[in-house]
């Protein structure tokens, strides 16, 4: 028996190579256009599903995973593993904690259910700490608590193309004061408690920029070591411009992760998202 | 009369019960607020119960306990969304207690629900109150207190009963409910599924459930495309109309025409894009009284918007704003200034009409935007004609007002905002530009009547005979190095192509500038610049 098996869904938007080269199991949500559905990453690739987002005009929606797609692997991980940690995007987004959770009841072996409060790489980041620390040698009870407590420190600030996606998502929380505005005003968002909330509302695109930056200088420290996630919605010069002014601004990260946010935190951010998370050690 | 349900039963009532969702999917996906706003309970039942149907017809044998476990393992793997993954857990618990029995009798199925009541609480880690949870558990505990020997149809029905009170109480156990006035969507379905099990038992169709003074779309974007404009209702009193004529009569002006009454004393009922013509005809037939003609393209618009953002509640923060020019209210509107005082340059508001304003909102603190140098000591006087807490920050143009509100943060105190807008608002440079009304002199030279004058923050820096020109010369002065943004907010005397060649010419000259032109209808103000 291996000691912890670390399971994930497939918004923490990391690419598939990534699971398999680190030994941990995804289990999609779906991504549906119509009638039409697609498991997420894996029958559908950001770099598709935006192109289909900027040319249909039918919205997507998405379903978390069900309670048997969660039992099925954790049945499986329950004769190999002592422990099986489930990390995921926050429930106040997304049902799929509770699918989890009710299929955790299914297995004898000890299922902890993280409920990140985050999304997208912010799920990721929390992951990859998981990864390394299982490599390691932690057990099951200290990768869990591990990964609360990243959960916990880990900051997320994003901005969107457009609030249309989110409003339309229902996916906004407090962020609703922002919505409707006539001027072209950029907002900036994070997450809070797992839900949507407004940092900033901005006029002009290169603040949007700056304010970012200063939001990552305002938290950090100096001298920790720094995790930093970058991630985008179809915009890859976005956070190549992100990293030069991060890097102008003399903040260096000792970690670096850049990835794509995937088709379903894709229906609610649409294109032209994109965002940006940290924690320092 | 229904004493028993045997095994086969099960596969017509799981097919009604399917039937019954997808008659009322639609209703019940608007009604879907809670947890996740996102309008798919209804779609998504419908497709749990989808699965359940389509295993009850793979089943080979069609057993009690074959079924059951087909209905359970349907709605566990096809278990869609939080209300399809509890409505899974409540047929879970249901076919627990009944897997192993024949037939079931009445003391069986209220065993069997208080067994789906206890199975989905416990499924869920932290249950809410006021969902679908909540209507299982008081349907459940209603089933308890009855008669162990009713008829099964009847215990059904008054289970379903207590299921819609509870459904209805809903609102009272969960606040966002009660703001987006619903009932919880998937709550709603459970009733409609049942109101489907209950039909198929006595062999009727399935009757429309009841509720609907709860129902209301949640969707912003409703649309608001109407073929008839006008909702017309009167009293007609005649000497004797024969009531079938009469309707027959109106049948070409509209529609959902209702014409009820006696040949002496109609009703009458109509949509119509003519409530005239409608009204002409029946004053040939007798009196008419009691005229409503209600807009109902406007209701929806209405109703629409009351939807998408909800009453100010006495707790929060107020924000009035002076303006003129149609176009700017509706930008200050959208950047959540609640209430417009009119006003502007040579048209100041009174204290008394500001007053009244800030008495009009439900909010006990209020912040005041005058937007006019002379009208912030107007406001002052308003604040302390009220006994509300006033704030007002001092801004002196439109465009300070657009960054001051950006500002706004609706979670932090009044003092704390006025920090933050007053910040907000001092780094934009205004630009304004008018007619002269008559010759005169000034520090820069002679003006004639009818010439452009150009004023960077208030003070006047240029003037001559061509608009654009004055413009194009006015924005070169306000602009320094780390500016970003010009916003122009383009006056009632402004024609559409003068704004059109504005823009253009500004975006060739600072082509590394953001540009948004905006229609202000503003009078006087040719154009209003802002600078940022």
């Amino acid at each position: 028996m291996k000691k912890a098996a670390i399971v994930t869904d497939s918004t923490a938007d990391l690419p598939l190579s990534y699971y398999e080269e680190h030994e941990v199991f995804m289990v999609p949500l779906v991504v549906r256009f119509g009638e039409e559905s697609h498991k997420d990453w894996i029958e559908m690739p950001p770099s598709r599903f935006y192109q289909r987002l900027r040319s249909f005009s039918i919205l997507p929606k998405t379903s978390q995973p069900s309670v048997a797609d969660f039992a099925e692997i954790y049945r499986k991980l329950a004769s190999q593993y002592e422990h099986i940690v489930s990390v995921h995007l926050s429930s106040k987004l997304s049902g799929t904690v509770q699918s989890a959770e009710i299929a955790s009841q299914e297995v004898d072996v000890p299922v902890t259910i993280v409920d990140t409060k985050l999304a997208s790489l912010g799920t990721g980041m929390v992951l990859d700490t998981l990864v390394k620390a299982r490599d390691a040698g932690a057990d099951g009870k200290e990768i869990a608590d591990l990964a609360w407590d990243i959960s916990g420190r880990i900051k997320i600030l994003f901005t969107v193309g457009t609030l249309k996606y989110l409003e339309m998502g229902g996916r906004i929380g407090k962020a609703q004061a922002l919505v409707g505005s006539l001027l072209n005003i950029k907002p900036l968002l994070t997450l809070q408690d797992g839900i949507v909330i407004p940092y900033k509302k901005i006029k002009g695109t290169k603040r949007v920029y700056e304010e970012m930056v200063a939001f990552l200088k305002q938290n950090i420290g100096s001298g920790g070591f720094l995790h930093l996630g970058l991630a985008h919605a179809d915009c890859p010069a976005a956070i190549v411009r992100l990293k030069e002014m991060v890097e102008e601004a003399g903040v260096k990260p000792g970690v670096l992760i850049e990835s794509e946010v995937g088709a379903v935190i894709g229906t609610y951010t649409g294109p032209d998202s994109f965002a940006m998370m940290f924690y320092e050690e | 009369m229904t004493r028993t349900i045997t095994a086969e039963d099960i596969p017509r009532l799981a097919e009604a019960s399917l039937a019954a969702l997808k008659m009322h999917r639609e209703e019940i996906d608007r009604l879907n607020v809670f947890p996740v706003p996102d309008g798919d309970t209804g779609t998504n039942m419908v497709f749990t119960m989808q699965m359940v149907w389509e295993e009850i017809s793979k089943c080979p044998t069609k057993t009690m306990e074959a079924l059951t476990h087909a209905v359970t393992y349907g709605s566990l793997s096809g278990a869609r969304g939080n209300s399809g993954v509890i409505l899974s857990q409540i047929l879970r618990g249901f076919c627990e207690v009944i897997e192993s029995s024949g037939e079931l009798s009445s003391s069986l199925i209220v065993e069997a629900l208080q067994n789906s009541a206890k199975v989905a609480y416990r499924a869920i880690s932290k249950p809410v109150e006021g969902t679908m949870l909540t209507v299982i558990k008081d349907a459940a505990a209603a089933a308890g207190n009855l008669k162990k020997n009713a008829e099964i149809d009847v215990l059904l029905e008054l289970v379903l009963q207590e299921a819609r009170r509870s459904l209805a109480r809903t609102p009272d156990l969960l606040p966002v409910l009660k703001e987006a006035g619903v009932v919880d969507a998937g709550g709603y379905g459970l009733v409609v599924l049942g109101e489907g099990i209950l039909a198929a038992l006595r062999g009727e169709r399935v009757a429309e459930v009841e509720i609907s003074p709860y129902l209301q779309p949640l969707s912003v974007e409703e649309e608001v495309s109407l073929e008839y404009t006008y909702c017309t209702e009167f009293l007609l009193k005649s000497e004797g109309i024969d009531l079938k004529r009469m309707e027959k009569k109106l049948d070409p002006l509209g529609d959902s025409i209702m014409v009820v009454g006696t040949p002496e004393l109609i009703r009458i009922h109509i949509h119509t894009n003519h409530p005239g013509k409608v009204l002409e005809r029946a004053t040939k037939l007798g009196s008419v009284s009691q005229i409503q003609i209600n807009n109902m393209v406007e209701q929806a618009e209405e109703r629409a918007r009351t939807i998408a953002r909800p009453k100010l509640k006495e707790e929060e923060i107020g924000l009035v704003a002076v303006a003129s020019g149609g176009g700017i209210k509706q930008i200050l509107s959208s950047l959540g200034v609640h209430k417009i005082v009119d006003g502007g340059q040579s048209m100041n508001p009174s204290a008394a009409e500001l007053t009244k304003a800030i008495e009009e909102l439900p909010s006990s603190r209020v912040m005041v935007l005058p937007n006019n140098k002379n009208v912030i000591l107007t406001a002052h006087q308003a604040g302390k004609l009220t006994n509300k807490k006033l704030v007002v920050v001092p801004t002196k143009s439109i465009p300070e007002a657009f960054s001051a509100l950006l500002a706004f943060d609706p979670s932090v105190s009044l003092e704390e905002n006025a920090q933050l807008m007053e910040k907000n608002f001092s780094n934009v440079k205004t630009g304004e530009i008018t007619r002269a009304i008559r010759s005169s002199k000034s520090k820069i030279g002679r003006i004639k009547k009818g010439n452009f004058m150009g004023f960077f923050d208030h003070e006047l820096k240029t003037f001559g005979e061509s608009f654009l020109e004055v413009t194009s010369r006015l924005v070169d002065m306000m602009l320094e190095e780390d500016d970003e943004v010009i916003t122009l907010l383009v006056g009632s005397d402004v024609s559409k192509e003068e704004a059109d060649e504005l823009r253009e010419i500004i975006s060739e000259t600072h082509h590394d500038m953001e540009i948004e032109l905006h229609e202000g209808g503003q009078p006087l103000y040719h154009l209003i610049v802002g600078v940022e």
